[in-house]
């Protein structure tokens, strides 16, 4: 990316935003046979937004969240959070990801304070924010514990903890309730909402599950083969209990969703959908 | 406090199949020297019953303690005496003892240090990876004499030679734990903003450490074998010395007795160290519960317990 392009999408995007534009990702596999895991995907995340990005299995989700990330350098295109570029991992777009990432070597404190440590904090501001995060997430009475010792559920609470003691504008989140069952991930659902409202970070989801989008949202992008098929807005009103979710937009809504991604019944009326507040 | 017989009755009822294995092994081997051939030479049956261990061979071990004090020396015309075999093999095995845990603490120093600083850097690891696996293959025991000639049959030589045997062993094993970290801690850690140098030293290094666990164990059983081999070759005290006299006069009580000895060092070595060891990595969350000697043993023996992962 030349340095007009930079100062172009620069001016463009606030802090807090995070532009993507036009990234492709493309992978070599064996016997010369490319995959074209991103292309062309162009969208800019508002500050302050919860964005899901949706799709079926394979379909590009977390290779976008990994290039945003910094993880995974895009093979056209750029990716832009407030005035900087994209080129590498770094605190200001800490991640939780999908499989368990707290360190089981470090106590639940500790694992907490990694990122403040690693910016350079001070022993009492690295106290500070970590009794805060951890009361946050329910685990102040776990600040010694080991990893071990906790559940699935309260690990992704440390792991939460961590990713939010950094203040970022962004946040990163790859499946993170995934593996965990119905119950433990409705509270957690209710826990990040809390916190996304205190913090107003700027949040990626990469799920799978349409209605995790849907409790979670202010838009929804929609993957499929790689490329972005679609960008919703979700204006259901909040907290999205069962019946909110039963809400006939809300059930039209799964169905745009379904159509794009190449499953379920015909849209009956796409327009009105449009009128009760959901918009693409 | 339980007695221990109480403890051994508690053991039987518990792991009757262990204790039954052992009962047969013991009765089998009687009955095998009952069976055997007799040698045509004297002290020396091809298969020792339990008596001629415990009683001819054992005070035979006295020929082992050349001092001139506390017990008789054979060897000047002495009485042989069961004190004088115990204060043999009190002796012998200290000599290994101290030979082992000098060569194995500064091999494993050595080994994991190295290893440490070649995989911190790319250009370190590339340049090593291929004389390192040529190492990997040396038949170990062959450079026995290599190494006695360059520092004699000393203790010195001895403990450089079993320091080398655990380097190599552990500079490999500690290169491929190393690799073997899962990329998520990594890639977690990056994104929280660490630096390459605290991603190394905070993360790889610890998520590395319970995959030593194996190497190590097999570390304190190839010292065993180094040791011992070292001695039998070349030193004039130590186990391994007390096995090249019983050779020497094809004495298989003594051999039997100093191969038992060497077993159950070994067995207590790994307990100790595998004690050690889960101290220091005591969050992993498989090897919370209490050490198990005999599937210590085992993972010395074949590499991995079948039931269980040994990193966790």
């Amino acid at each position: 990316m030349g340095a007009e392009d930079a100062k172009r999408v620069g001016e463009q995007v606030r802090a807090g935003a995070v532009r993507v534009d036009h990234v492709s990702c493309v992978f070599e596999h064996r016997k010369g046979h490319l995959v074209n895991a991103l292309d062309d995907v162009t969208f800019t995340a508002e500050p302050g937004e919860f964005v899901c990005v949706v799709g079926p299995s394979g379909h590009g989700k977390t290779t976008l969240l990994r290039v945003v990330a910094g993880l995974q350098p895009p093979t056209g295109g750029s990716v832009m959070t407030g005035e900087r570029s994209v080129a590498g991992p770094g605190a200001d777009r800490p991640m939780v990801f999908q499989q368990d990432t707290v360190f089981p070597w470090m106590h639940v404190r500790d694992n907490v304070e990694f990122g403040l440590l690693s910016r350079g904090a001070s022993k009492a501001d690295r106290k500070e924010q970590s009794d805060r995060w951890l009361k946050a997430v329910g685990l102040e009475e776990f600040a010694d514990s080991w990893p071990r010792e906790l559940s699935g559920g309260m690990r992704k609470r440390v792991a939460l903890a961590a990713v939010l003691a950094l203040d970022a504008e962004v946040a990163l989140m790859d499946e993170p309730f995934g593996s965990l069952d119905y119950f433990t991930r409705r509270s957690l659902h209710e826990l990040l909402l809390e916190l996304w409202a205190e913090t107003r970070t700027t949040i990626f989801f990469v799920t799978h599950d349409i209605e995790e989008a849907l409790i979670l949202a202010d838009r929804i992008l929609l993957l499929r083969s790689g490329k972005l098929v679609d960008d919703l807005r979700v204006s259901l009103p909040r907290p999205r209990d069962e019946d909110v979710r039963a809400r006939s937009e809300a059930v039209e809504l799964q169905k745009v969703i379904l159509h794009h991604l190449g499953f379920g019944a015909e849209i009956t009326d796409e327009r009105s959908l449009r009128d009760e507040g959901v918009t693409g | 406090m339980r007695s221990p017989v109480r403890r051994v009755g508690e053991s039987i009822r518990r792991h009757p199949v262990s204790w039954i294995t052992w009962a047969v092994i013991i009765i089998g081997w009687e009955i095998l020297a009952h069976l055997a051939p007799a040698s045509t030479i004297e002290n020396s049956p091809l298969v020792p019953s339990w008596e001629f261990v415990f009683t001819d061979a054992l005070k035979q071990l006295s020929g082992s303690w050349t001092f001139d004090f506390w017990a008789p020396n054979p060897s000047r015309g002495g009485e042989e005496t069961y004190f004088g075999a115990l204060l043999a093999i009190l002796y012998h095995s200290s000599q290994s003892l101290y030979r082992l845990v000098l060569g194995l603490t500064v091999g494993v120093l050595a080994g994991v240090g190295s290893a440490l600083v070649i995989s911190y850097w790319r250009f370190a690891r590339r340049l090593v990876w291929t004389p390192l696996n040529f190492l990997r293959m040396l038949p170990l025991l062959a450079a026995i004499p290599l190494f006695q000639y360059w520092f004699g049959p000393t203790t010195m030589g001895t403990t450089v030679f079993i320091a080398f045997g655990v380097w190599v062993l552990l500079l490999v094993s500690t290169i491929n734990a190393v690799n073997n970290v899962p990329d998520r801690f990594i890639e977690s850690a990056r994104t929280l903003g660490a630096s390459r140098k605290r991603t190394y030293f905070a993360v790889i290094v610890p998520a590395a450490l319970p995959e030593l666990r194996t190497s190590l164990l097999l570390a304190a059983g190839l010292s065993w074998s180094l040791t011992v081999g070292s001695e039998y070759i070349g030193l004039g005290s130590g186990l391994g010395n007390i096995l090249a006299v019983a050779e020497f006069f094809t004495n298989t009580g003594r051999m039997i007795i100093i191969a038992a000895l060497i077993a159950f060092y070994a067995l207590i070595t790994f307990f100790f160290l595998d004690k050690f060891f889960k101290r220091l990595v005591s969050w992993v969350p498989t090897l919370a519960d209490d050490s198990n000697v005999a599937r210590v043993a085992g993972v010395a023996a074949i590499g991995a317990p079948a039931d269980q992962p040994i990193s966790g």
